[in-house]
């Protein structure tokens, strides 16, 4: 909720700001400034299974699937915080480098059945396996600016690299399948360390956009980012090392799969120059 | 600025390449398997493991509702292929697949009359097969395969004596007999092993590496002892046990009459990975010289094998921790060196059954799992070559 409304008042500040620049008719002079400044927001992180794995071995007398049922795009939240530096290459076109702190989580849950033949009592347990994964990401982007005034939409794009830094697991669990788990009401796990079941690096590509507002000392945007990794998440030969472990007495194992996410994120940057009168902005001559 | 954009681009670069290391594991190197069944009244208590006639996967043998079997085959990567349960009236499968001639033998027990089966494990059919019954050999215990003779353990509930006998080649019939006289009933004891309603007693036959002794553990004058025989299988030597309570629980020879040796006393479980072990000897069990393990659970079985990493063979000994953990102990079998250990799971029940090397240099180790804390299914975990050379290294 404080995320929402430091973006709801980030908003209105970017609107008035519009407004006010109108009514000045200012416009922005960034070729070949440097713009350093921290940034901080939320994702969603999607999952796209490659391959499916499992702990429990079906025979002719089971019942039980195995499968998991991934949580939708919008159900896994997370957080990142970070810097923002940029270079100017001509008035529209800068060259963006953002590294940051990003936290993605994904949930799947699981569900098992076993009958009691001599109490008429089944078994069921359904489980939701929470996982969260931290990893400093250093995205590289081209920036465009679609106008020079102060304020300013733009698209960007480019290439990514993340380096896992940690990542940890817990299952909440209630005994009825009913495709949810109350996660106020359900028992839970402790925090399981998944570190070395998740993969040191990955890559991938980035492109997003946003509105940027510049005043003469700082600037600030919103934007919004979508990145999509190439590189497998999981580590497939510690895949049932059992670092947390959960796999046998919980059945669960990691599938394969590749990880995207979307980021929505306010940066406040200030643009950086030798001079004591930054003056980068211009009277508009329209 | 062109250097802070260089600066950059080296950065994403090096730290890119990270992302792009190649990770080629294959599904068989490591897993853990568990085989489900719906009936959550059935407990399972895995065996013995072996290879599979065909060479394509592992057979495993099992006992469910106390003493019923279930034979288990899956391919090398733990997968499920097919599982056959046997008739009722075959029961108490003991441990030991036998191979013989590239083909799997069974050795288990009549449910009424009390007496031995040999069952051939037919994979074309999925069946068993009945090779032979010896009405005279009751409650089958213990069988080993020494590469030159077969040999059965079992206890006569009517002369009170624990029997061996030397099987003929072709399993039809018992070539020589001997035994010890145990002077007391143990039926009770036997009747819970088998049964799984109390502990498990380790019963085991082995032999000296040159053959020219028989190692017996099982009950013998009051106590639950190991037994020295000659090739005739007379009586040669005993360490006895203190009553029931202490005892031998596995070994593994080495060269002469030296041994790989695990041992138990009351609550405590002792290591020696070279016990000079005396076969003509009457002594105690307890007297023999071993290091305490007061992490591991004497109630759990031990098991001790050879086992071949990077080209050297080690004497490998799997146990059970009481923190709920498998422990795989390695040891430098001339000096009986400790050179690596490695734990498994993190507070599961789990309880080690039997282990095999794998033709890729992993490990396959079965074991009974409880699974949500409550229901008992056997289970796989297969350790890569790897993993194993980590132990070592």
């Amino acid at each position: 909720m404080k995320l929402n409304r430091l973006f709801f008042i980030a908003a209105t500040l970017l609107g008035s700001g519009t407004i006010h620049a109108q009514g000045k008719g200012y416009t922005v002079h960034r070729q070949n400034k440097v713009y350093l400044g921290i940034s901080g927001g939320m994702n969603f992180t999607g999952i796209s299974p490659t391959e499916d794995y499992r702990v429990l071995e079906s025979t002719p007398q089971s019942t039980n699937t195995s499968e998991k049922t991934y949580e939708k795009f919008g159900e896994n939240k997370g957080s990142q915080y970070g810097l923002y530096m940029s270079y100017s290459i001509t008035k529209k076109l800068s060259v963006v480098f953002q590294p940051n702190f990003q936290t993605n989580s994904f949930n799947y849950r699981t569900s098992y059945m076993w009958q009691d033949t001599v109490n008429s009592s089944d078994y069921s347990i359904e489980m939701m396996h929470q996982q969260k994964v931290s990893s400093v990401y250093l995205p590289l982007l081209a920036r465009y600016d679609f106008a020079v005034t102060q304020f300013s939409p733009y698209v960007q794009g480019g290439i990514y690299t993340s380096i896992r830094h940690h990542a940890r697991k817990n299952i909440y669990y209630d005994n009825v399948i009913d495709e949810e788990v109350d996660k106020e009401k359900a028992d839970q796990t402790g925090d399981a360390d998944l570190t070395q079941h998740i993969n040191k690096g990955n890559f991938g590509i980035t492109a997003g956009a946003g509105i940027t507002y510049f005043s003469n000392y700082f600037a600030i945007s919103l934007e919004s980012n979508f990145r999509y990794g190439f590189g497998k998440i999981v580590n497939d030969k510690n895949r049932y090392a059992d670092y947390t472990g959960y796999s046998v007495q919980y059945l669960d194992v990691l599938d394969q799969f590749k990880m995207f996410n979307m980021d929505i994120q306010l940066t406040f940057m200030f643009p950086i120059d030798n001079s004591i009168t930054l003056g980068i902005l211009k009277k508009s001559r329209y | 600025m062109k250097q802070f954009i260089y600066c950059i681009l080296i950065l994403v670069a090096v730290f890119g390449s990270a992302g792009c290391k190649k990770n080629d594991a294959k599904p068989e190197d490591a897993f853990i398997k568990v085989y489900d069944d719906s009936n959550g009244n059935k407990h399972f208590h895995p065996l013995g493991i072996t290879t599979s006639e065909s060479g394509d996967g592992y057979i495993t043998v099992s006992a469910f509702d106390g003493w019923r079997i279930q034979i288990m085959k899956i391919n090398n990567a733990g997968e499920f292929q097919w599982n056959y349960e046997l008739p009722s009236n075959y029961v108490n499968a003991v441990p030991n697949i036998i191979k013989k001639n590239g083909q799997n033998y069974i050795i288990c027990m009549d449910a009424v009359g009390l007496f031995t089966y040999v069952l051939k494990i037919d994979e074309a059919t999925q069946a068993t097969v009945e090779v032979s019954s010896f009405s005279d050999v009751l409650y089958p215990t213990y069988v080993y395969n020494s590469g030159q003779h077969i040999y059965l353990q079992n206890y006569d509930r009517m002369s009170f004596e624990t029997g061996i006998h030397e099987l003929s080649g072709d399993l039809t019939s018992v070539q020589n007999s001997g035994s010890v006289n145990i002077f007391t009933d143990v039926e009770e004891q036997i009747v819970e092993h088998i049964t799984y309603t109390g502990d498990r007693i380790p019963f085991f036959i082995s032999t000296t590496q040159s053959q020219n002794y028989i190692v017996m553990n099982g009950y013998y004058n009051y106590s639950f002892s190991m037994i020295f025989l000659n090739p005739d299988l007379s009586f040669a030597g005993v360490y006895n046990g203190e009553g029931f309570n202490t005892g031998a629980t596995a070994i593994s020879p080495l060269n002469g009459n030296n041994f790989a040796l695990a041992r138990f006393s009351y609550d405590n479980l002792y290591f020696n990975p070279n016990a000079a072990l005396t076969p003509t000897t009457i002594d105690i069990a307890s007297s023999i010289p071993a290091q305490g393990q007061s992490e591991l659970d004497p109630k759990k079985p031990v098991l001790i094998k050879d086992l071949s990493i990077s080209g050297t063979t080690y004497k490998a000994y799997l146990s059970s921790t009481r923190s709920n953990q498998l422990l795989i102990s390695l040891y430098e079998p001339s000096g009986g060196t400790l050179v690596g250990k490695k734990y498994l799971g993190k507070n599961i029940p789990v309880v080690a059954s039997d282990f095999i090397q794998t033709e890729d240099g992993g490990l396959n180790i079965l074991v009974q799992a409880k699974i949500m804390g409550s229901i008992d299914r056997i289970a796989l975990m297969k350790l890569s070559k790897e993993q194993l050379e980590a132990i070592v290294e």
